[in-house]
């Protein structure tokens, strides 16, 4: 389950970063995080994979209605810069593998690792890490009051 | 798993680089945050806190909506006044 859900997630992740349709690609990174969701499902984070998707369909929906206010396609790169950022990506891959891999061998398979349930989740985020909740918290706030004054309408003097 | 989370960041990295309009940025910002978030779960599960990791994937991923809300509510913004979203547009909005 896990394979076929990583090799879906690589093959829309493809489509939705590198496709010139913008709707065909906001397609791909719905489908993309569904399989994420999938993966998580079956690596027992029930309450992430229930998140994942709902907040994927949301932002789908958001991405769709921008996309068909703004315009659907998007002019083709200057290829120096595709090739610059292709190069940027390959080089972040392999720095951040490179010091994955000096983690060192503490890794097992999660077959034999019970998954937590969203009780022992919640007490964990209320007592070990309950200023990092509030700070998320502050942030969001932020952000809804942020979004409220950005897209406000224009304010026309008479 | 862990290589495909890394290899989600860096199609991101990819997408924000190479694109030119602001959604597609955006679409970049949202794959990395999904494959960060996809980090966290595997290596939390894998060295047995799987509390730990499932909670900072979730605080990651949070993060990364957030982020896609605002740059959505920028562009809006952008269109309204420049009727264009491309990110080059960005800095006329400072005059």
């Amino acid at each position: 389950m896990i394979e076929i859900c990583g090799a879906l997630v690589f093959v829309f992740a493809v489509g939705a970063a590198l496709m010139t349709q913008l709707r065909g690609a906001i397609i791909c990174l719905w489908l993309c995080s569904l399989s994420v969701s999938g993966m998580f499902l079956s690596l027992g984070a029930e309450y992430l994979a229930v998140l994942v998707g709902l907040l994927a369909t949301l932002l789908a929906t958001v991405f769709v209605f921008h996309t068909e206010l703004f315009g659907r396609r998007e002019r083709v790169p200057n290829w120096l810069i595709a090739v610059i950022a292709f190069i940027v990506g390959d080089a972040f891959v392999v720095v951040v593998w490179s010091c994955v891999h000096t983690l060192g061998t503490g890794f097992h398979t999660p077959v034999a690792v019970q998954a937590p349930s969203l009780v022992e989740i919640g007490k964990y985020l209320v007592t070990e890490q309950f200023l990092s909740l509030q700070i998320m918290a502050i942030i969001m706030l932020t952000v809804i009051v942020g979004l409220g004054v950005i897209s406000r309408p224009e304010v026309r003097k008479k | 798993m862990m290589l495909l989370g890394i290899a989600l960041g860096g199609l991101g990295l990819v997408s924000i680089l190479c694109r030119r309009s602001l959604m597609g940025a955006l679409i970049g910002i949202y794959l990395s945050s999904l494959g960060s978030s996809m980090l966290f779960v595997w290596v939390g599960v894998t060295s047995g806190s799987a509390v730990r990791g499932f909670v900072f994937a979730l605080f990651i991923f949070l993060c990364g909506i957030a982020q896609v809300a605002v740059g959505c509510s920028l562009a809006l913004r952008l269109f309204y006044l420049r009727q264009d979203i491309e990110i080059d547009t960005l800095k006329s909005l400072r005059h």
